[in-house]
């Protein structure tokens, strides 16, 4: 992603994330050409995130390469990566194990 | 460029600057004509896999969506196409143009940036608006500051 403006935020907030009983996570990776505010406003608008809570998930892809951005069943998943997809943000989504 | 002005996002688009942006459009449409396979990396990165493991769960999940996503695409583009007159676009952005203008500028920028195989090292540097090798990555710049300049008026 392409930095425009400095941010700072929280640590990330990702319990509700990561439960064992979760089928399905959906994953954002990180390209070199959104820019990061753009992303942020993704995560907002189509998950409801808080600002820190999209700033959070948008720097961890950003730093780490992905992060998981949604999660629950299959039919979820399919939806949230079509969405994600629909906004030119690269989402895959696997079987959480 | 785009503003907030009393509450309102507004539109500032030149002449010039429209008659680029149609032109990137004409493009971009040509691309969505195109039909090239996933081979093709503008393609793959428009249209990307639901999967990187699992080849059945990305086939199932392309036939489920690819219609619609084709048909999200060509909206935002046709919605996008028709704020701009000949003489540009000056007025105020309602919700459905924003919207269009975002995703469309997203599809814009990846369009050019995948064909020119830009890297974050590539992104972080300022193009010589002398070296004509160097328009592309001048004008993905361009539409990555017109991007901004939209996305800070749906802040502020």
């Amino acid at each position: 992603m392409t930095e425009t403006a400095p941010v700072t935020t929280d640590r990330p907030d990702q319990e509700e994330l990561t439960k064992a009983d979760i089928p399905w996570i959906v994953i954002v990776w990180n390209d070199p050409i959104n820019l990061m505010s753009y992303v942020v406003w993704v995560f907002q608008k189509l998950f409801g995130y808080s600002l820190d809570k999209a700033t959070s998930l948008m720097l961890d892809v950003h730093h780490k390469g992905k992060a998981v951005v949604s999660n629950g069943s299959r039919e979820k998943a399919e939806a949230d990566v079509f969405r994600l997809h629909a906004h030119g943000l690269w989402a895959t989504m696997t079987k959480d194990r | 460029m785009f503003r907030r002005r009393r509450g309102q996002i507004h539109a500032e688009i030149s002449k010039d600057e429209a008659g680029l942006l149609l032109q990137l459009m004409r493009e971009y449409e040509q691309v969505l004509d195109s039909n090239a396979g996933p081979n093709d990396p503008v393609m793959a990165r428009l249209y990307p896999s639901a999967s990187l493991e699992d080849e059945r769960i990305a086939h199932e999940f392309d036939e489920l969506v690819r219609g619609d996503l084709d048909d999200s695409k060509r909206k935002a583009l046709s919605i996008a196409r028709a704020s701009l007159g000949p003489s540009g676009w000056e007025g105020k952005v309602e919700e459905g143009p924003l919207n269009a203008w975002l995703t469309l500028l997203t599809d814009l920028r990846l369009s050019i940036g995948v064909r020119l195989g830009v890297t974050e090292e590539m992104m972080d540097t300022v193009p010589d608006p002398s070296d004509p090798k160097q328009w592309p990555l001048a004008v993905l710049h361009w539409l990555g500051a017109l991007q901004e300049s939209l996305l800070q008026a749906c802040l502020h």
